[in-house]
């Protein structure tokens, strides 16, 4: 179990939980960051990550990255 | 009478799909956020169908100010049928917004979209076992080419007709046990996990997905354009090229090329000149009085004419930034510019509404509403108006032409741009420092696929803003430029000489003002205010007063370039030109972006503190330009 901001680039892996304030888990859920569901890390640099999820791209900051939690 | 609403996440196409039914020519981009207003429209086959094209959002529990007005919509004003949008390549995602109207009861019709993406991506989509399993009618469409519109209609109409509510499906009702038990956000979060878990299952029965897993087109533009080195310096050559394709006088570096939009721009001010000629000869032919020959030559002509050549350089600047906005490009630079922007206390969808403030500050300021940081919107749309927009580029090529005529155009043009940006920037920093308590939101933010702009859209786009602009021209500033020919033609005993007219009595009143800025000159002073009434005004009313004076073969020459306006350079050095362009870049912006900010801020309070701030910072970078200027030069 780690943070999502410490996964490399490549990497396929599963949510397992997110740590935030419930509105912003709200919203991540929303957008496709379900507790269970595969995500790849097209990218991780300084800037922030790009994840697949859902067949869907999505850009975040280190920040909201360090929240949820992956295996 | 049936009132269809469009419903569906951020970018699935709910506005392609809008201005197929309607006919309308509404702007389609490509980034989530465009449509931030509902908007409205008749079928065009059928007047008793009512369309209603939503803003996007990921679900019915808004998260940012344009999401909550889809969800009052649908929640609250019950529409007779909701089409929910479903971007097939990301079905599972698109599908929990469905789940979430579908439990609410309304009729609703799922509206399959990009179904040609799909094919292409090798997945079948069973279209019946999606529709079972939902409880709702599912019609697969291209909403970009219009296939399986007409059944899409016929559906819808017929399930509006028979107040068809979906199908009351298990799940829905245990859903909603959940979220009525504890009316919280943990119940919230339960009801989502179990959508999801719905989502799969219905996923694992209707789409079936090819094995291979390569990366894709988009992928790889992705791994370039937001690589960590290459992703700044890419974005400066992208704009550069913007600009130089728009301004330069050799284009691509080859001496003496017009770039599309110089090439452009000569042809209209021929043009205008041969019809100012034409003006003067039907005037001098029927003897009108010396005065109204001065009106419509120096006054209307001559006023209207320098906005009118400006015109081909805004069309190609607005179309080069359509493309781009089209593209899909915009999103990666939001992202690429978050980490930086949030140094400056910005976030990196900041970035959309500065970047459309190029064009225009007005829909640049209703775009913030993407925001979903409060601290972030305000700040954002206090330093939007920095934003060099179309209309304050005529200033700039009127200096240019006239006192920088020796020096590299693109690269002092280039110049203020950057200007503006850069203040932008320190304003935020200062903004957020001393007026705001800094609260730190996350960026999240989707990454549409890439898409080559269609010629359509980016015409419908280009066309739309220019149209503006024209508009204008025909309007206020021909208004304004009859009143400054008055004021400026006339004083208390009738017609005068310019020096002694109204408006050189209001413009030597407030001149002073201007003195420690480097231009104390009553026409310079005159120029900032009609400026804002529109920015272009500027260069009509310069236009007037400058050239007044002189017949129309100079007004001709000016307009085709090759004349600078006589007397400019004995009112304006290098230095005080370019603390004068400085100046009206920053300052207030014009009323109608005056009155975008007041709507916006939904404040009188705010948005008079945002004007004085552009005041300040105006006067402030205008008065450091001239002190350093005149030091160094």
């Amino acid at each position: 179990m780690m943070p999502l901001s410490m996964a490399r680039t490549g990497e396929t892996l599963i949510i397992k939980n997110l740590r935030c304030n419930e509105e912003t888990k709200k919203h991540l859920m929303e957008i496709g960051f379900s507790t269970g569901e595969k995500a790849e890390v097209i990218k991780n640099t300084s800037s922030g990550l790009i994840v697949n999820i859902k067949g869907v791209k999505i850009a975040l900051n280190r920040g909201l990255a360090m929240g949820i939690i992956v295996e | 009478m049936i009132t269809a609403a469009l419903a569906g996440n951020p970018n699935c196409g709910k506005t392609t799909l809008f201005n197929e039914l309607t006919g309308a020519k509404q702007h389609v981009g490509n980034w989530p956020g465009v449509t931030v207003e509902k908007k409205e429209g008749r079928y065009k086959k059928n007047d008793n169908i009512n369309i209603l094209d939503l803003p996007g959002t990921y679900s019915l529990s808004p998260y940012s100010a344009e999401e909550t007005i889809a969800r009052d919509y649908i929640v609250n004003s019950k529409p007779d049928i909701v089409i929910n949008i479903v971007d097939a390549t990301s079905i599972e995602r698109n599908l929990y917004l469905t789940m979430q109207i579908a439990q609410t009861g309304t009729p609703m019709v799922v509206a399959l979209n990009m179904m040609d993406e799909v094919e292409t991506m090798g997945i079948d989509i069973n279209t019946s076992k999606l529709s079972e399993m939902l409880g709702v009618p599912v019609v697969p469409i291209v909403a970009r080419s219009g296939k399986g519109i007409d059944r899409l209609m016929e559906v819808t109409r017929d399930t509006a007709e028979k107040s068809l509510a979906p199908i009351k499906h298990e799940i829905y009702d245990k859903i909603k046990k959940i979220e009525e038990s504890k009316n919280d956000e943990e119940a919230d979060i339960m009801a989502a996990d179990m959508r999801y878990e719905y989502i799969d299952k219905v996923v694992d029965k209707s789409v079936f997905k090819p094995d291979k897993k390569n990366l894709t087109k988009s992928d790889k533009i992705d791994k370039i354009v937001t690589n960590r080195v290459l992703a700044l310096p890419i974005f400066a050559v992208i704009m550069y090229l913007l600009f130089a394709c728009t301004f330069s006088e050799n284009f691509l570096f080859i001496e003496g090329l017009p770039s599309p939009g110089v090439w452009l721009a000569g042809v209209v001010e021929t043009a205008w000149g041969a019809a100012t000629e034409a003006v003067a000869g039907v005037l001098a032919s029927a003897g009108v009085s010396e005065w109204l020959n001065q009106l419509v030559i120096d006054g209307i002509m001559g006023g209207i004419g320098a906005v009118f050549g400006f015109i081909p350089l805004v069309l190609v600047l607005f179309v080069l930034m359509s493309f781009l906005e089209d593209s899909g490009y915009m999103a990666r630079v939001a992202f690429v510019m978050d980490r930086i922007f949030r140094k400056f206390g910005l976030s990196g969808k900041s970035f959309i509404p500065l970047l459309m403030g190029f064009g225009c500050s007005v829909p640049a300021l209703t775009a913030s509403r993407t925001l979903e940081s409060e601290k972030d919107r305000k700040i954002t749309m206090m330093v939007t108006p920095f934003m060099s927009c179309g209309a304050k580029l005529p200033i700039y090529l009127m200096f240019v032409a006239t006192l920088f005529a020796d020096s590299n155009r693109t690269l002092i043009i280039f110049s203020i741009y950057f200007l503006g940006m850069a203040i932008a920037i320190i304003s935020s920093l200062i903004l957020n420092k001393f007026m705001f308590k800094s609260e730190n939101s996350g960026f999240i933010m989707e990454l549409p696929k890439y898409r080559i702009p269609s010629l359509k859209s980016v015409a419908i786009h280009a066309w739309d803003k220019v149209k503006g602009f024209a508009i204008k021209a025909g309007t206020i500033i021909l208004f304004s430029t009859i009143l400054i020919w008055f004021l400026s033609n006339f004083n208390m005993s009738g017609m005068c000489d310019m020096e002694e007219s109204f408006l050189a009595t209001i413009g030597n009143a407030i001149a002073w003002i201007f003195t420690p800025l480097g231009f104390n000159d009553w026409r310079a002073s005159v120029g900032v205010v009609t400026g804002w009434i529109a920015k272009e005004n500027i260069v009509a009313t310069f236009g007037q007063l400058f050239a007044g004076v002189t017949d129309e073969t100079a007004i001709e020459a000016i307009m085709a370039g090759e004349q600078s306006l006589p007397e400019i350079g004995d009112v304006f050095t290098k230095v005080s030109a370019f603390s004068y362009m400085a100046f009206n870049l920053l300052c207030m912006p014009c009323f109608a972006a005056v009155g975008a900010m007041r709507r916006e801020f939904g404040s009188m309070k705010w948005t008079l503190k945002a004007v004085a701030f552009q005041m300040v910072t105006a006067y402030v970078v205008a008065l450091i330009i001239n002190v350093v200027g005149n030091i160094i030069f």
